[in-house]
């Protein structure tokens, strides 16, 4: 009798082991999806920021071909930045920018055939590393 | 025996409900983050219809607090009121104008399932109006708008940023600024600065003028130019000599560095390049040549140059490396005669070589660069009759036009249309005949769709039309 009491007692602490550990693992997901969610969401917050320095970049270009760049524009509640200017005159310039939101970046690398009279973009990149520009 | 099995069950039930509170929570978790994920994709959903409405025409978007939906027309359109998904997505756009063309836009999206499941995301973005295509007049005909006279000045070269223009001269004032706002009435401004020597080539970079002068000990100079009425020489900003005396002659920028043509010397360079930045210079490289650089012009990281070398008039450099000044493959492009180089510009697959004046010759060049950095013909090159000499050249931007000042004592300003030249067609538009002498420096403002003319006597605004 006193064994079949053990037997219970040590199916229910292996059932409950396996338990455990399969909460921790569900736990630690539901943490991980959560944290993608979070990243995704900065993620297309400084994308935005991204495009909105793009944007900025591009009318001071087309305003002013002499426009160089290097700025730092806040927007909301993050910031983006525009690298160096490359290229000069009205043909073959080239805008890279850079959104920053909480840990994530995001940048964009535009090519420009010509700004006038019509601005025409040969590229318009998200890239990881900046190939045609430097910081 | 009892004793057991309750203790057995009270932990079984113990776990039991850790593992249901843990697999709600989770379970939670999971969908929290899916509604952030949907919310994001819907307010970026959001940004990408005004950026298409932008598309479409920029004044569509006006200040206030819209929805956006897919209309009758399957595009994109500003609704009264949020748009919410099936799913119970609320999505607005708000639209501020901070100013012109430029449009500062939130989209957030939110939603309330029940349970504690609400939330929202919110996207910040700058929308501008950087598409739209600069409308220009027809140049089958011109008149002058307005002008600054001063008899014996002999203006030289002529940029105009903004509001502003900076005309260099041969005189010791060496360099005027105007302020051309009211195009028919340029005022002078700044009368009091003088750069002590003639002025040649300028241009500037942001807020820096770079302009090359015939003072010996210090032929380039660059000033801050954000106050332009009250410039002053309190506002240069760097100075360096080019060796020899009164030499330099041309200028270009490209990716942070100047590039200084110079005339011909038997033991000194003439090509310079120097770092600039925020007008600070520094020498990088120069380079010797049996010819002087009297005009360049940046195309794809070459340095393409009018040059006085007899058997390379138009003479290219690869700058792509500016410490390393190397020649182009081929080096450069030897026409007909021994003129020398005198202006140059390039445009979009083309290179306009201008000459000095010659009765065997034709003075201005046509080159196609397609396929070759250095000309190689056929196609080309196509020639047209300047009358007098090439003194500078001006593309519109589009290609439309070609603008030419020249020393024709009738045709000092000649418009030319660039695909009639290379079809081998007569090419000359109109011409504007100048009572200030001959022109030496001409600019282009597709902005103002004005051509800015810089003759012996007179700082000219040259308007389309009659």
């Amino acid at each position: 009798m006193g064994h079949t009491g053990y037997i219970f007692l040590l199916s229910v602490l292996v059932v409950g082991a396996i338990s455990l550990a399969i909460t921790t693992s569900v736990l630690l997901l539901s943490t991980s999806a959560a944290r993608t969610g979070l990243s995704l969401r900065n993620s297309t917050e400084s994308l935005a920021l991204a495009q909105a320095c793009a944007e900025h970049a591009l009318l001071a270009l087309r305003s002013d071909s002499g426009y160089v760049g290097n700025e730092t524009l806040a927007i909301g509640n993050g910031t983006c930045e525009i690298l160096s200017v490359g290229g000069t005159g009205n043909e073959n310039r080239t805008v890279c920018t850079e959104g920053v939101r909480g840990d994530t970046a995001r940048r964009l690398e535009i090519l420009i055939i010509r700004l006038l009279p019509r601005v025409t973009i040969t590229s318009w990149q998200e890239v990881t590393d900046f190939v045609s520009c430097s910081y | 025996m009892m004793l057991d099995a309750l203790i057995g069950v009270v932990v079984f039930g113990l776990f039991i409900v850790a593992v249901g509170a843990s697999l709600l929570f989770s379970q939670r978790g999971f969908l929290a983050s899916g509604d952030h994920m949907r919310g994001a994709f819907l307010a970026e959903e959001s940004l990408e219809a005004l950026r298409t409405i932008r598309d479409a025409d920029f004044i569509l978007l006006t200040a206030g607090t819209y929805g956006v939906q897919v209309g009758p027309a399957g595009t994109w359109q500003l609704a009264s009121s949020g748009s919410t998904t099936s799913d119970g997505y609320t999505s607005i756009v708000t639209i501020t104008l901070p100013q012109e063309d430029t449009v500062q836009a939130t989209a957030r999206t939110s939603w309330n399932h029940g349970n504690g499941r609400s939330g929202s995301v919110l996207l910040t973005t700058e929308i501008t109006n950087w598409q739209v295509e600069q409308p220009i007049g027809n140049w089958n005909s011109v008149s002058q708008q307005g002008a600054y006279t001063d008899i014996g000045v002999l203006f030289t070269k002529v940029i105009v940023k903004d509001e502003y223009a900076y005309v260099t001269s041969g005189d010791t004032a060496g360099l005027y600024i105007f302020d051309v706002s009211n195009l028919s009435n340029p005022v002078r401004v700044a009368s009091s600065f003088s750069l002590g020597a003639a002025g040649y080539d300028l241009l500037t970079i942001g807020d820096v003028l770079y302009v090359l002068t015939a003072d010996t000990s210090a032929e380039l100079q660059s000033y801050n130019i954000s106050s332009p009425t009250s410039l002053s020489a309190g506002n240069l900003l760097d100075q360096k000599n080019i060796p020899g005396d009164d030499r330099a002659r041309s200028l270009a920028y490209f990716n942070g560095t100047l590039f200084v043509g110079a005339r011909e010397d038997g033991t000194e360079h003439e090509l310079y390049s120097y770092s600039a930045s925020e007008g600070t210079l520094s020498l990088l490289d120069s380079l010797d040549n049996a010819g002087g650089f009297m005009d360049l012009s940046i195309h794809q990281a070459y340095a393409y140059s009018a040059n006085t070398q007899d058997v390379s008039e138009l003479r290219v450099v690869d700058v792509f490396d500016p410490a390393d000044l190397s020649d182009a493959p081929g080096v450069g492009y030897n026409v007909t005669d021994v003129y020398d180089g005198n202006a140059v510009a390039t445009y979009g697959t083309a290179a306009f070589l201008g000459r000095l004046d010659g009765s065997s010759i034709e003075e201005l060049v046509m080159f196609d660069i397609a396929d070759s950095i250095v000309p190689s013909p056929p196609p080309g090159p196509w020639y047209y009759e300047v009358g007098g000499n090439a003194e500078d050249i001006a593309a519109e931007p589009g290609g439309r036009y070609l603008f030419l000042a020249s020393s024709h004592p009738s045709k000092e300003l000649q418009v030319i249309d660039p695909t009639l030249l290379s079809h081998g067609q007569p090419a000359e538009m109109t011409y504007y005949d100048s009572p200030n002498g001959a022109a030496k420096g001409v600019y282009y403002d597709i902005l103002k769709d004005r051509v800015f003319l810089a003759t012996n006597d007179a700082f000219e605004i040259i308007q389309p039309g009659p």
